[in-house]
């Protein structure tokens, strides 16, 4: 039993994604700042889409 | 019933995350990281081990970037400077990744079964085929004005399936918006004439281009499974060659408001970095290590040049020798451990090392184990080159040499089967050859290749005549001892000094800002050098000092300057100049080093120590530091201290012969250790048997004079007795046939003049002392027709005399050249007509 145990901790640990884990709030204006630039793919896809909607607030997962 | 269950146990493997940061220099991340300003920086060294790492010369990024990938130097791997010469002969393109001639860290995982992602390398365009992702770094470069016309390269990303995904990810410089450049340059808001000035269209391009790779980078971590990932960003690099002039403290000569608009832009940059690592350290788990390097620093304080060379590549002088290296995960030291010794080149041994993978023992760098808690055994292989498989590299079809194309190109026209390449454009291709030919002979200098650079910068300079290729040769000649051929080209080079400088006066008041030199006076440099080499540190401190009073900030110079005085015994002069080197840099090694061997000659022990062991942090491996540590440690009576530092010396150069001595001296009266005492005895009995000391040079007036001057000062020389054909009586130096019985030189104290024809069949395992007496061949051969005498005939020149005197002088240049442990006096005979106080001063110096 206990090794079964051990292989589904380590089969979770390999599926869980950070990205997925943690929801902050973050502010994202047409405007950007070198915030948005500096989190990467998900701060410019976030950025485009809030010049496309020209949305004020925005949140998104971080 | 029992059931036995087994279940496959996956180990998570140790992933490592590669983040280059081209120019990036601890003389402005240690300030900001004691100001709080790179929080995720100073994390990840907390965590982890730091240190300097040494570039190479010539500073030039896709040279130095591709071999941080490789393990080996710029004339193994091929890619020689920023350009290559177009397929179609239509000019130059930007150097690729074809032009590489070994494999690189991903082609060897690549074969290991294991994926890499390389983001925007240099070079890496175009993209090769391995088991990951790659993209070039030309992918991220905008070619064109609008976004929406932006297109994607070809063979710009592998594989093609990431493409448009990558390709949506790039920013165009139309893009960033004024919130995003506020931090770089805060005046640009209310400026409007700012938003127009070519700067701020420079740093608008370097932030969207730094913005894309990060993007990528991300998309990459997050979106693909990987083992390796190297992301390389020149941002830093491009922000600095815009603005570190600007950067505080203000110099004399930079405008007001150019200061005022652009001092934040290199800190800022250095912030946004910190942020984007702090977004790429969040993605990433506790089994991924991480390595941060980057290829040079650059010059930030006030050894900021003050003008730019005109030159290719000239923007290179801003660069300062030492990068950064950090690196923290699981089995890696922490706390901040420093390193030592760290190059360029360490980087892909280091990485193979961490993949357990065996290290090609043709590569120039070494695995650095000491970042490593526990030892890590390295294996080896002969090389990586040698195996066969798949490495995920172009295809042969692909791999072209552009510079054996642009000759089969031009074959091509020879043979009228296609029409002349345009003028300009050979002219061009012809210049960009050379200069690649240049930086490769440059790179063998620093490896200490001497003989196979010295052949090519013969070639590029005779073909040219360009001063920088004379320079180097002429500072390679020195180096390799061929002092005669070093002064040729000093000569040819004054006349070319000459000649440029008037041409640029006439074209500009201010000779500097027009100049082609690496060094306004880098030929007086390298003839002072010259002098200090052949002993002659009379003629070579006027030299330095001149060069020193025009470049204050030089360091080079000022620490030869130092050297002379501790050789001329004046450690207090010294001292005071080795101090001053250290305030421009207190950082450098040598520096630290010279003011420990002046201070411990002035028996000021405990400072020299300290000095020393600072000279250590910079550079664990000189065993010159070890032996004088040894040195001071003996004089303090601390033998056990002394014989540890003895040891070190000997292991890292096992013929200092000095360093067994004292440590024979030390197991024989200070410490009983039979075996030690035993096995320095046998080494120095194998190999030194003393020292002996000869004059050299072709007999005339020249030797004649020098013996005269030795025994007027009590130093005996062998001489007998003869008689001429007149019966008079007369001395000479005693002259044996030493290719029939060298023991002559052992048997006798005294100095002996020994012929240029046997110097080879002097005894070895002995050292030596040279006095080497110059003499033009034509004054030469006058003497020798007055002794016998004659007249020299005034119509006619005796050639063949003349030819054979020449032979034997260069007998003399041939010998020194391959025996550098020999300590040389060198003399011309000018000097010898002259007052002699000074000489005789010096030989006593020399023979002391």
């Amino acid at each position: 039993m206990l090794l079964i145990r051990v292989y589904i901790e380590i089969e979770m640990k390999k599926d869980n994604k950070k990205e997925d884990i943690i929801e902050i709030p973050y502010k994202v204006t047409p405007a950007g700042s070198l915030g948005v630039l500096a989190l990467g793919h998900v701060g410019i896809n976030a950025w485009r889409e809030a010049k496309k909607n020209k949305q004020k607030n925005k949140t998104f997962k971080k | 019933m029992i059931i036995i269950l087994f279940f496959k146990v996956e180990m998570k493997k140790n992933k490592l995350l590669l983040i280059g940061w081209d120019a990036a220099d601890w003389k402005i991340i240690n300030p900001m990281i004691k100001e709080g300003k790179m929080p995720a920086l100073k994390g990840l060294i907390e965590r982890g081990v730091c240190g300097n790492l040494k570039t190479l010369d010539p500073p030039l990024s896709p040279m130095l970037w591709t071999s941080m990938a490789t393990g080996v130097r710029p004339y193994k791997h091929g890619i020689g400077g920023f350009v290559e010469p177009r397929p179609d002969g239509e000019g130059l393109r930007p150097v690729t990744s074809t032009s590489r001639k070994v494999k690189a860290i991903w082609n060897i995982l690549h074969h290991e079964k294991m994926k890499s992602n390389i983001v925007s390398w240099w070079p890496s365009n175009p993209v090769e085929p391995i088991d990951g992702a790659m993209v070039s770094n030309l992918f991220h470069v905008p070619n064109s004005a609008k976004i929406e016309d932006w297109k994607l390269g070809s063979h710009s990303v592998h594989p093609e399936s990431l493409k448009e995904d990558l390709g949506r990810l790039r920013v165009h410089p139309s893009e960033i918006t004024l919130n995003m450049l506020t931090p770089f340059i805060p005046n640009a808001v209310e400026d409007k004439e700012l938003r127009k000035d070519k700067r701020f269209a420079g740093v608008l391009k370097v932030l969207s281009n730094a913005a894309s790779v990060h993007a990528m980078s991300t998309y990459l971590q997050t979106k693909t499974e990987w083992d390796f990932m190297a992301v390389y960003h020149d941002a830093i690099d491009h922000f600095c060659h815009l603005a570190m002039k600007f950067h505080p403290p203000k110099r004399e000569h930079i405008d007001q408001k150019e200061f005022d608009d652009y001092k934040g832009v290199v800190e800022s940059a250095y912030q946004f970095h910190d942020m984007m690592l702090e977004r790429s350290l969040a993605l990433i788990d506790d089994n991924t290590t991480v390595m941060l390097i980057s290829d040079h620093g650059f010059h930030s304080d006030h050894q900021r040049p003050l003008y730019i060379p005109k030159e290719p590549s000239g923007p290179a002088a801003e660069h300062s020798p030492y990068g950064v290296f950090v690196m923290a995960g699981p089995g890696i030291k922490n706390g901040g451990q420093k390193i030592s010794g760290a190059s360029v080149l360490d980087v892909t041994p280091t990485i193979l090392s961490f993949f357990d993978l065996p290290v090609g023992k043709d590569m120039d760098g070494r695995v650095l184990s000491s970042v490593y808690e526990q030892n890590k055994a390295v294996s080896y292989i002969d090389s990586w080159e040698n195996l066969k498989g798949d490495f995920g590299t172009h295809s042969d079809d692909n791999f072209e040499d552009p510079w054996s194309a642009q000759e089969a190109l031009q074959q091509l026209v020879d043979l009228g089967y296609i029409e002349a390449l345009d003028d300009k454009k050979m002219d061009e291709v012809e210049k960009a050859k050379r200069e690649s030919r240049y930086y490769m002979a440059r790179g063998m200098v620093n490896a200490g290749e001497f003989n196979k650079a010295i052949p090519i910068l013969e070639e590029i300079f005779d073909e040219s005549k360009i001063v920088r290729y004379g320079q180097r040769l002429a500072f390679a000649y020195l180096t390799c001892r061929k002092y005669l051929k070093c002064q040729d080209v000093i000569k040819e080079l004054r006349n070319v000094e000459r000649d440029s400088y008037k041409e640029n006066k006439e074209k500009s008041p201010d000779v500097y800002l027009n100049k082609e030199f690496e060094d306004p006076l880098y030929l007086d440099y390298v003839e002072g050098l010259l002098n200090l080499h052949l002993n002659r540190p009379k003629r070579a401190l006027p030299k330095l000092e001149k060069v020193q009073k025009s470049s204050p900030n030089n360091i080079e110079v000022i620490l030869n300057i130092a050297k002379i005085h501790n050789l001329r015994k004046n450690y207090n002069v010294a001292e005071k100049k080795f101090i001053h080197a250290l305030s421009i840099d207190d950082t450098d090694c040598q520096a630290h080093f010279g003011l420990g061997v002046s201070l411990l000659k002035q028996n000021k022990k405990d400072e020299a120590i300290e000095e020393f062991l600072m000279a250590l942090e910079g550079n664990f491996y000189m065993p010159n530091i070890h032996y004088f540590i040894g040195e001071a440690m003996f004089l303090k009576g601390m033998f056990d201290d002394a014989a540890n530092a003895f040891e070190v010396a000997v292991r890292l150069s096992p013929g200092m012969t000095r360093a067994h001595k004292y440590l024979l001296e030390i197991y024989t009266t200070k410490i009983e250790n039979k075996a030690k005492k035993k096995f320095h005895a046998d080494f120095l009995n194998k190999n030194i048997k003393g020292e002996i000391t000869i004059i050299t040079g072709l007999i005339g007036s020249a030797v004649d004079l020098f013996i005269s001057l030795l025994m007027e000062n009590g130093i005996k020389v062998n001489m007998r007795e003869s008689v001429d054909k007149n019966q008079r009586k007369y001395v000479l130096p005693e002259i044996q046939n030493l290719n029939q019985d060298n023991s002559f030189l052992i048997e006798h104290k005294e100095i002996s003049y020994v012929n240029p024809q046997y110097l080879n069949f002097l005894p070895s395992n002995y050292n030596y002392k040279v006095f080497w007496i110059r003499q033009d061949p034509d004054e030469v051969l006058k003497s020798e027709y007055e002794f016998l005498g004659k007249k020299l005939p005034n119509d006619s020149i005796p050639l063949k005399q003349l030819l054979s005197i020449e032979k034997n002088q260069k007998k003399v240049e041939n010998w020194i050249e391959s025996n550098p442990m020999i300590h040389l006096f060198s003399v011309e005979f000018d000097e010898l007509k002259k007052e002699n106080k000074e000489m005789a001063l010096s030989i006593n110096d020399f023979l002391s």
